[in-house]
């Protein structure tokens, strides 16, 4: 089971620092000084509220030598859990699974054509026109960006991976098949809520299942008050 | 035109595009990724400058190894950049 949960802009600025612990913010203080602070503390949040509910405590998310986050429980790297965490504008999202996977969350905003040129393979320029009216089309590229950067983590690349050696190949009823530069072909799965374009991609496996829950606030116990989220356009939570 | 006047229009580009850089002092070896700019936001920043310097950045460039603080930025456009006469 893939747990995805999502930290909005209003909900990470209510809890302030609160849910991080003192190893976790002095982290942040050091990689990062500038503006995308807030970014990073919600995904921080996320990450923990991804982890199951009655260990949250105990909980702290750390970096390896790239930057990639892992879960550590008590002081001990929880190896049997990936980890992915993205943010934007505020936002945090994280996806907490036993399988490779990868997360990205992206606001819809405006990107100018010549931008979805360079970023989109030619095949998936076909399909950005093809599934997509004129005037969805920027949330159509904006799902094949998030498809592509969450394919990109999943193989603990980013995007080194490089922009064009994965390409989403099938994009329909919130169901995806990515091709990865080993040829390898990843499923994902993608949607859209408060003005938030949301994809996860899971590397090749024979069954993944998920959920999507969405932050609310701390409890009074110091643990995260949940809500399960219905992403207008994601799929339906099986993937064979 | 010379690192130093690339670097300028460079500072000038991201600051008009991002409003909250004006005062965050964008140094050469600073990560871009501490200034807020996120992967897909430096990709529209490398084609609003591929638009200003009138080139192509090759798409072997568009990876964070390469794009990492602006100092990276002023080398890959100043060996695109013809030299003035």
């Amino acid at each position: 089971m893939t747990v995805i949960c999502l930290v909005p802009d209003e909900i990470r600025e209510a809890l302030g620092l609160q849910p991080l612990t003192e190893k976790e913010l002095e982290w942040i203080r050091l990689q990062n000084p500038g503006p995308r602070v807030a970014d990073r503390i919600a995904g921080r949040i996320a990450a923990k509220a991804a982890f199951p509910e009655a260990n949250q405590l105990g909980v702290e998310v750390e970096n390896d030598e790239n930057g990639a986050p892992w879960y550590s429980v008590d002081g001990a790297r929880r190896s049997d859990l990936n980890l992915s965490i993205a943010h934007s504008h505020g936002w945090g999202a994280a996806a907490r699974s036993n399988v490779a996977s990868g997360v990205d969350v992206e606001l819809l905003r405006p990107i100018s054509d010549k931008v979805q040129q360079r970023a989109l393979t030619p095949n998936e320029l076909q399909l950005l026109s093809r599934r997509w009216a004129t005037e969805d089309r920027l949330v159509g590229f904006l799902t094949l960006w998030t498809l592509k950067e969450a394919a990109c983590k999943a193989l603990g690349l980013g995007l080194k991976a490089g922009l064009h050696k994965v390409e989403v190949r099938m994009c329909r009823f919130g169901i995806a098949r990515i091709k990865l530069p080993d040829g390898r072909i990843a499923r994902g799965t993608y949607g859209f809520t408060d003005g938030m374009v949301l994809g996860a991609v899971w590397l090749p496996n024979s069954l993944v299942t998920w959920q999507v829950t969405r932050v609310r606030g701390l409890t009074p116990d110091g643990t995260f008050e949940m809500e399960p989220v219905s992403l207008e356009g994601f799929g339906e939570g099986l993937l064979r | 035109m010379t690192p130093d006047e690339i670097r300028t229009v460079i500072r000038a580009t991201l600051r008009s595009r991002y409003p909250h850089l004006e005062t965050f002092p964008l140094e050469g070896t600073e990560p871009l990724d501490n200034s807020g700019i996120n992967s897909l936001g430096l990709l529209q920043t490398i084609v609003a400058l591929e638009e200003q310097f009138s080139v192509s950045v090759d798409d072997d460039y568009l990876v964070p190894e390469r794009l990492r603080t602006l100092d990276d930025l002023v080398l890959i456009f100043h060996a695109l950049v013809p030299a003035a006469p």
